[in-house]
């Protein structure tokens, strides 16, 4: 495979794979640095790449064991230096037909739900990441992450499931 | 925050969460031309495969012809002429068994390195 085309990959799944990245980890830094990685890795091994077959669950597999390898480290660079990224501190007022004071009650329950996505277990997360923010079917979760579409679905419904249980509780306190 | 318990409710909030992060242009500037750099680098890569095979044959072949020409002198001008008892002791037989033993090294070397020629050029070798 040549650059160029390796290039119309990353404008293809670029997305896909960054909004993985975001949800995945906890600042933007660790999030670019998990996407600059997953290309150059794709880059190495594009011998493999099958333009023909499913380009997109075999980054999110890169990206997912990346992710994995590194995890205690990004969990680590939380733990020692919280950060709030500027973007969350950023209230985007281009919307004109949303009123400030809703835009600020979107923002607010984005970060509860975000947060409480944070509390999932790895497993959990994981799968609600790929399915809503990746935009993956489940039978591409299930080849990115070698498990049963089963497991897939069940995963996704424990995962609301607990979410809506975090959501609930939060709102009854 | 309003009480969630619609499934569809949490389905829309999840897929909302998402929908505003693209990956900045700056990121995929950066990342193609590191892409750009490393593919460079990989053109001006030597291969090396060939090396240890190509020693090994160079080796066992000084090997053989030194044998070969020790054999012959002795031979010809018979074992006083250089090194007597070392010509002495060594049978003709054990000569010949050396030379077959270099001749399956270099041979052996040469099998090695085209089995090992497709993972080697995988890995960029």
């Amino acid at each position: 495979m040549e650059t160029y085309e390796f290039s119309s990959l990353i404008d293809e799944y670029g997305n896909c794979i960054y909004r993985f990245c975001k949800g995945m980890t906890y600042t933007t830094e660790d999030a670019e640095d998990l996407y600059q990685q997953t290309f150059l890795i794709a880059f190495e091994k594009r011998h493999k790449l099958d333009r023909k077959g499913n380009v997109k669950a075999y980054l999110m597999q890169i990206a997912s064991n990346l992710w994995k390898s590194h995890k205690t480290t990004y969990a680590r660079h939380e733990r020692i230096a919280p950060t709030v990224s500027y973007d969350d501190m950023e209230i985007d007022i281009a919307d004109d037909n949303m009123d400030i004071s809703e835009k600020i009650v979107s923002d607010d329950e984005k970060k509860k739900l975000k947060d409480c996505i944070d509390k999932l277990p790895d497993k959990l997360k994981q799968v609600v990441v790929m399915f809503y923010g990746s935009e993956l079917s489940i039978e591409e979760i299930s080849k990115a992450l070698h498990i049963p579409k089963g497991t897939v679905k069940s995963r996704l419904h424990n995962a609301k499931e607990q979410l809506k249980n975090m959501l609930e509780g939060e709102v009854s306190i | 925050m309003k009480d969630i318990s619609n499934n569809s409710d949490i389905d829309t909030k999840l897929q909302e969460l998402y929908t505003s992060d693209n990956v900045p242009d700056y990121l995929n500037i950066a990342l193609k031309n590191r892409i750009a750099a490393k593919a460079s680098t990989e053109k001006k890569k030597i291969e090396l495969w060939w090396l240890p095979a190509v020693l090994n044959t160079v080796i066992a072949t000084i090997g053989i012809i030194f044998t070969f020409v020790l054999f012959e002198m002795a031979r010809i001008g018979g074992s006083y002429t250089i090194i007597p008892n070392i010509i002495n002791k060594t049978s003709e037989l054990a000569l010949k068994i050396t030379l077959i033993g270099a001749l399956i090294d270099l041979l052996a070397g040469w099998l090695a390195t085209a089995i090992m020629i497709p993972a080697a050029k995988n890995n960029n070798y």
